[in-house]
């Protein structure tokens, strides 16, 4: 199967490595266009596949985390790796990439390591935590793009 | 000569209003750049919260993994979140009644488990056996145990494990025999002992409750027979704190606690949007 990002991309994407998207794993389709995800964060979401190849049942994440718990408490070392390599940004897109494909396991191990860096903070530190500077969507880059046009005229 | 002065007059009076004019629309088309320029500050400001790019349901998947209590915190953060929890706490009940369902179930599995290991009926005669003899301790035995000036090891033992099950506070290593006396000077120490809850025996008190089996019930019956009761008391204590039915006990009484504050939480989050 082929998956296209929007940036035009395309990933090639091995039955095995499938397995984990529930939602497309059973589809007859050969190709699928991933409008909202960028190539970059694809990538992050194909490595997440890829490294549990192997894996045939991920273990469940506890609802809710303990809080004595960190990451690498409840979850395997390597995903714990994956997931603290990455941008609180990156990860809120791989959420919703992962949503589309339907890697449940994915998208627990993006929200409970997004819980446990709200966990125990201030309005004020999670107003900063969710800052972000870079506009996710097309649209919202359109738009940006527009504003200024309007302002240079 | 005042025909021309007039036209010159003219002339700058139409100049002026020109001038004016384009001054005005200098005015207005300033005007509509600062409020542009204001547009564009007031949306580079809301796009910068990744609060306002994601839609509800996927912060709720977040949200769903933090306790109760930061979960209401998040509301704090800002109108967006604050609409967000709202917006979610149907799901988020939901997600407790799942939580509920599941306790429950364990309680069912455990209750099952129980009735299938072997009754427990000995270990409470035997408990009941060692209330007795407690109770049948005469005065005598009491104020001789209390008026011992030299103890032998095996009694100081015996007396410290049981000043440990009456106050969990009571550090074993740094009390003396002295230290002993003044718990068993008030001979209401015994009806304390009658009174003990098994189920408040923590996780030290009994690593050194379990002392009590370096003895045997030959060498404490050697020395006294208050000191052989409280042995014989102790023992059965600690069987009964180990035994699978206690532990399963305690296990459904620690779910059924956590199943009290889901409730809690539950009727609480149900008046929030109600």
């Amino acid at each position: 199967m082929k998956f296209i990002s929007q940036d035009d991309i395309t990933f090639e994407i091995d039955n095995e490595v499938l397995r984990q998207c529930t939602k497309i794993c059973n589809t007859d389709s050969s190709i699928v266009k991933l409008t909202s995800t960028k190539s970059k964060i694809l990538q992050k979401v194909i490595q997440y596949c890829e490294m549990h190849l192997n894996d045939f049942d991920i273990p469940e994440i506890q609802k809710p985390i303990k809080y004595q718990h960190n990451i690498f408490d409840i979850v395997s070392f390597k995903d714990a790796q994956f997931i603290t390599n990455l941008e609180f940004e990156e990860i809120i897109q791989i959420i919703q990439a992962a949503k589309f494909l339907g890697i449940n396991t994915l998208i627990d191990l993006s929200c409970a390591y997004i819980a446990i860096k709200i966990r125990g903070k201030n309005s004020q530190q999670v107003k900063e935590m969710l800052k972000s500077n870079k506009p996710i969507t097309d649209e919202q880059e359109q738009m940006d793009r527009d504003m200024e046009i309007k302002v240079k005229k | 000569m005042i025909q021309k002065l007039q036209e010159d007059l003219n002339r700058l009076t139409k100049n002026n209003k020109e001038q004016q004019q384009g001054l005005q629309n200098l005015y207005l088309r300033f005007g509509s750049i600062i409020n542009d320029q204001l547009q564009i500050i007031k949306y580079s400001q809301v796009s910068q919260n990744l609060l306002h790019k994601v839609r509800p349901e996927v912060f709720n998947q977040i949200l769903i993994f933090l306790d109760i209590k930061s979960y209401l915190r998040f509301r704090l953060i800002s109108k967006r979140a604050n609409q967000t929890v709202i917006q979610m706490i149907p799901f988020r009940i939901n997600h407790i009644n799942q939580i509920i369902l599941n306790l429950n179930h364990q309680i069912q599995v455990y209750t099952i488990q129980n009735t299938e290991q072997t009754n427990c009926q000995s270990l409470i005669e035997e408990y009941n056996n060692a209330l007795d003899k407690l109770y049948k301790l005469n005065k005598e035995d009491l104020v001789e145990l209390k008026r011992t000036r030299n103890p032998p090891t095996i009694l100081v033992k015996v007396i410290i494990i049981i000043c440990v099950l009456l106050d969990h506070s009571f550090k074993p290593e740094q009390q003396s025999w002295e230290e002993c006396q003044k718990i068993i000077g008030n001979f209401n120490y015994v009806n304390s002992l009658h009174s003990l809850d098994i189920g408040k025996i923590n996780e030290s008190q009994l690593t050194y409750i379990k002392t009590i089996r370096q003895i045997s019930e030959v060498q404490a019956s050697k020395i006294s027979n208050a000191c052989s009761t409280f042995y014989q008391f102790i023992l059965v204590v600690l069987q009964i704190r180990e035994s699978k039915q206690y532990i399963f006990k305690r296990k459904i009484e620690l779910i059924e606690l956590l199943i009290k504050q889901a409730q809690k939480h539950q009727t609480f989050l149900q008046k929030m949007i109600e």
